[in-house]
């Protein structure tokens, strides 16, 4: 696994360390947890805090992620993502099951420019998926749909929550999703 | 495009939860979920890192090293946990029982049968927990959270039953272990990490039968072990058909046993696993 890791050849080496502490987290290895505690608890709180917008709840999310990686690590292949993606997806969908699974949702907002905060943003190290090449098919969208995506992303929003802030009906927000999602799968896939 | 709605965490709680069971067992589902969390995982470079409690750390290290379960019939799940804390608590016991077992394995047997039977072997804290906890894996997200927390106190008295077990050899009761195991393990390896394998173990007919099941990565060579208390690992063989029959060693002990499953090299016939164990399941009475 680690040789196909070095034919990709770019200098990746924190996404190889971190790749390789999620292996050795997987075969039991305590200390390696540890370290990848360490080097990632703070991305991955960021995540969460937002999501969830409470810190108390974010810290119990955040445990039991990390007790999910713990848990998957056996199951985490290199070949299908980076290091950093893994995990993010994981703090981001457990994130998500809990803000969804309340009834009631806190829709209070901090106001954050995420486009031109993600354009400002220096590339996560180990990515396939070029960043730039994202900047380029999400500004190519028509801008509500782009801050639809980038809200859901970024603040957990639900399709109502959605619906409510870009003052359309819910059933617009599915469609809206829906055209962007195939407009930027065909724009990533075609500069890939 | 239910996927990007998936990933982006826009679905109501209701499909979400659906799709997440179908990406489990619909390759394309799993694929069109893949490439989004991959074609999305560069945003995540906006967002701030925030330092968490240290507390975090130490609740989480606290957690890591849930109990293993007991029984005949293995429901091996990705859970390498258990594995890891089986090691150390199965030779903790394995002195203990492996003894009792080789002195007077016909008591045992008796004694686990009526156990099975319905003797109120589980401690009263149990049994809810094990309800709540299997629903939750059966609904999903609404319940997982608390699962993770009636995980807690379940360890703690799996623990208790353990502690004592050790006092008093006769109190070794693999049944009881049994019926709290799917209680954690749901809390461990929620819905995304479905079962992968089925192994039933029939010693009248001295022969395990393995069942793959969705979860079980395809394509992979899955090979089986018997992992018995104070033994080496028992090669089992290779586990690829969808339903594959393999022979059960004559001279072993099941009580207290595990089947695990290596990722091994196609013909490997080394007698030691070349690799950690994806898989793992105590055995439990049928």
């Amino acid at each position: 696994m680690s040789d196909d890791t070095k034919t990709r050849g770019a200098p990746q080496a924190e996404a190889e360390r971190l790749a390789a502490l999620i292996q050795r987290t997987g075969r039991g290895d305590r200390a390696a947890f540890r370290e990848l505690y360490l080097g990632t608890s703070a991305k991955l709180m960021g995540v969460v805090v937002r999501i969830l917008k409470s810190r108390s709840d974010a810290s119990d999310v955040l445990q039991d992620v990390y007790l999910k990686v713990w848990t998957n690590a056996p199951n985490f292949a290199p070949e299908n993502g980076s290091a950093m993606g893994w995990l993010v997806s994981i703090a981001r969908n457990r994130s998500i099951d809990i803000v969804r699974a309340r009834t009631a949702a806190a829709t209070e907002t901090q106001e954050t420019e995420w486009f031109e905060k993600l354009q400002g943003a220096t590339d996560i190290e180990g990515e396939f998926m070029s960043k730039d090449a994202l900047i380029n098919c999400l500004g190519r969208l028509n801008a509500n749909v782009r801050e639809a995506i980038l809200l859901a992303y970024y603040d957990g929003y639900s399709r109502d929550e959605l619906a409510e802030r870009l003052g359309m009906p819910v059933g617009s927000v599915k469609t809206w999703l829906r055209r962007g999602s195939l407009a930027l799968r065909d724009c990533l896939e075609e500069g890939s | 495009m239910t996927a990007l709605e998936y990933v982006l965490g826009t679905l109501p709680a209701a499909e979400r939860a659906a799709f997440a069971r179908q990406a489990e067992t619909d390759p394309a589902a799993r694929a069109a979920l893949d490439d989004w969390e991959r074609r999305l995982a560069p945003m995540a470079a906006a967002v701030e890192p925030v330092e968490p409690d240290a507390a975090v750390w130490s609740a989480l290290e606290g957690r890591i090293n849930p109990p293993a379960v007991g029984g005949n019939v293995v429901e091996l799940r990705r859970s390498l946990a258990r594995w890891r804390f089986a090691a150390t608590a199965v030779s903790a016991l394995a002195a203990s029982l492996a003894l009792y077992v080789a002195v007077k394995p016909a008591a045992v047997v008796e004694r686990t049968a009526q156990m099975a039977a319905g003797q109120p072997a589980l401690p009263s804290t149990a049994a809810p927990t094990q309800a709540s906890a299997s629903r939750s894996s059966e609904t999903g997200v609404v319940a997982t959270a608390s699962a993770s927390r009636q995980n807690e106190s379940l360890v703690v008295t799996a623990n208790g039953a353990r502690d004592a077990g050790v006092r008093n050899n006769l109190n070794i009761q693999p049944a009881r272990e049994a019926e709290t195991a799917p209680a954690y393990v749901a809390a461990l390896a929620p819905s995304s990490s479905p079962a992968a394998l089925i192994a039933r173990v029939d010693p009248s007919s001295q022969a395990v039968v393995v069942r793959r099941l969705s979860g079980a990565p395809p394509d992979s060579e899955l090979r089986l072990w018997l992992l018995a208390p104070g033994a080496p690992p028992r090669a089992l063989g290779f586990a690829r058909e969808e339903t594959t029959r393999l022979a059960l060693p004559r001279d072993v002990a099941l009580a207290g046993a595990s089947i695990a499953a290596t990722v091994e090299p196609a013909g490997a016939t080394s007698d030691a696993p070349n690799g950690p164990y994806v898989y793992e399941g105590r055995l439990v009475r049928e």
